[in-house]
């Protein structure tokens, strides 16, 4: 068996026990039941509003899904590796034959499909609420699409965290992570103007481009609109998710490596 | 020591004692906060761009709910401040969302309420501009403008907005054109109406009978009304050159002031008063005569 057919087969197992761990996970189900009631709540909301009902329910729903999502990817990812150095669990893992790394990206896989499980399960009960208000577009798996692109960052920050800090340390950096990418983009809006020199402008709009924009994965404005999707955008940001997630992974597996579990 | 009975009732006697405090002081205050004057109730709404901030991403969730709370509570207010509010709520929920055509129809009607034209047209003139493809916020305007303000100028001006960005919708054309009989612009207006007579010549829908008939009344009233401002246009010339009024049209004729002396749009001659240097359609016009009952 080649190496790298016995690492993919170490990654799966590893996978598939984070993905039963975290199914498990109560702080799950109690996340999961906020983004349902979250939905319930959009729809009693709609009824409220003058106007269109589906547009309310597409823009709570889609927040609340988003938001909840990416809640249970800090909450259960910032745990992942540390509870498991707390407990000692993690020693009959790591005294069998298996890389470090293998670990890491492990996890991040199991934690990924319960996301991914759950994004589709609220994606369904929004599309069910739609229905229901004849306001079903199919696009709504599209802003699923992003969404889960934005997991995939966001469970990379806190699984990278996790791999070096305690769970504390990792959801306040994990949290500002997720603060930062989504209110990055008003940089140039807001705080540029507010500069005075030429240089402290540029300082301001290098941070601009440097720091993680994760508001370039939120398509669900224009979902609500059916506003056509840029050509090449999902490309870009897929490759943009997959390339964050990569490195941020990379570094997990790099400090994990290094790290004294003794 | 105390037996645990008595510990027990206690502690279940604090407990239903802290439940009533609560509850009476929560009535208190609820009272309390009633009896304010509407000027103190509590405004906070941030700036367009902090409220961006703030929605971390979200911007059309939060817009929602600011237009919720907005339908609701915009005269919660004392009337001092209540306008003011009002502008800044609606600045920042279209600029949270600014294709949320609801809130450009709803913010506008509320306005309508006390009459602040300003208002109306600011909220709608956003929405106008914001949304370059949308027709319904300028039709909407037209509709202010046209049937609450009677400012015909105003809404020929939304009307021919709306129209340029849908063109296929007669109820638009139909207010267009007459919006722009009252503005004065009447050959264009008789265009308009000839163009929907034309569309709807052989439809007998409700809708085709509606706009046949529409159109046939008001091609009718425009061509007499262009008939009448020549002939005022001629006697005024008349006038300038002879210190008075012409007798009939026939003279007005003969001193080529016009070129023929105009009849009604049945064909019939008009009635004309030497007085006053006016001209008026003796006809009987009915308009189901020439489209047929529907």
């Amino acid at each position: 068996m080649s190496r790298f057919k016995l690492s993919c087969m170490q990654v799966i197992a590893i996978a598939k026990n984070t993905y039963k761990e975290a199914i498990r996970s109560k702080i799950f189900y109690v996340l999961m039941a906020f983004a349902i009631a979250m939905l319930g709540f959009a729809v009693i909301l709609s009824f409220l509003t003058i106007g269109s009902q589906k547009r309310v329910i597409l823009d709570l729903g889609l927040a609340g899904i988003s938001f909840f999502s990416v809640m249970t990817s800090i909450f259960v990812g910032i745990g992942l590796i540390y509870l498991e150095i707390e407990k000692k669990t993690i020693y009959n893992v790591l005294s069998k034959p298996l890389p470090r790394a293998s670990f890491i990206v492990g996890r991040y896989f199991g934690l990924m499909a319960v996301l991914g499980i759950n994004l589709i399960a609220m994606l369904i009960i929004l599309s069910i609420a739609l229905l229901f208000f004849k306001g079903f577009t199919p696009m709504i798996f599209y802003a699923g699409l992003f969404i889960y692109l934005e997991l995939a960052v966001i469970t990379a920050i806190a699984i990278f965290f996790s791999s070096i800090a305690s769970p504390v340390l990792s959801a306040i950096c994990t949290l500002a992570f997720y603060l930062i990418g989504h209110t990055s983009s008003t940089f140039p809006e807001m705080l540029v103007p507010l500069l005075h020199n030429d240089i402290q402008k540029k300082i301001a709009l290098f941070f601009f481009h440097i720091l993680p924009d994760l508001s370039i994965l939120n398509v669900s404005n224009l979902i609500t609109y059916n506003i056509p999707i840029a050509p090449g955008f999902t490309i870009r940001g897929i490759i943009y998710a997959v390339l964050f997630s990569t490195l941020l992974i990379f570094a997990g597996c790099l400090f994990f490596k290094k790290r004294d579990l003794v | 020591m105390r037996s645990p009975i008595l510990k027990r009732f206690i502690a279940t006697l604090f407990a239903i004692l802290l439940f009533f405090s609560i509850f009476n002081i929560h009535k208190d205050l609820t009272y309390i906060t009633r009896i304010y004057p509407d000027e103190y109730r509590s405004y906070y709404i941030p700036s367009s761009l902090h409220a961006k901030v703030f929605s971390l991403g979200y911007t059309n969730a939060l817009s929602d709910l600011l237009y919720l709370w907005f339908v609701y509570y915009w005269d919660w207010y004392g009337k001092n401040v209540r306008y003011s509010y009002m502008e800044h709520t609606f600045e920042v929920m279209t600029d949270l969302d600014p294709k949320n055509q609801d809130a450009y129809i709803i913010a506008a009607l509320l306005a309508f309420v006390p009459l602040k034209w300003d208002l109306v047209y600011k909220f709608l003139d956003k929405g106008i501009e914001k949304n370059p493809e949308n027709y319904v916020i300028p039709y909407d305007a037209g509709n202010y403008a046209l049937f609450s303000e009677k400012n015909y100028e105003r809404a020929a001006k939304y009307f021919q907005i709306a129209f340029e960005r849908n063109p296929e919708r007669t109820t638009i054309k139909n207010l267009l054109a007459y919006s722009l009989s009252h503005k004065g612009d009447l050959e264009t207006s008789l265009k308009y109406f000839e163009e929907i007579l034309d569309k709807y010549k052989n439809d007998d829908s409700p809708e085709g009978n509606y706009y046949r008939f529409s159109s046939v009344l008001h091609i009718f009233e425009v061509k007499n009304e262009i008939a009448k401002r020549d002939v005022e246009k001629a006697v005024e010339k008349y006038r300038a050159k002879f210190g008075k009024n012409p007798p009939s049209l026939r003279v007005l004729k003969k001193e080529g002031f016009i070129n023929e002396i105009p009849k009604d749009p049945l064909g019939k001659d008009y009635e004309y008063d030497p007085n006053s240097g006016t001209i008026k359609c003796v006809s009987k016009f009915n308009p189901k005569e020439v489209i047929g009952r529907w």
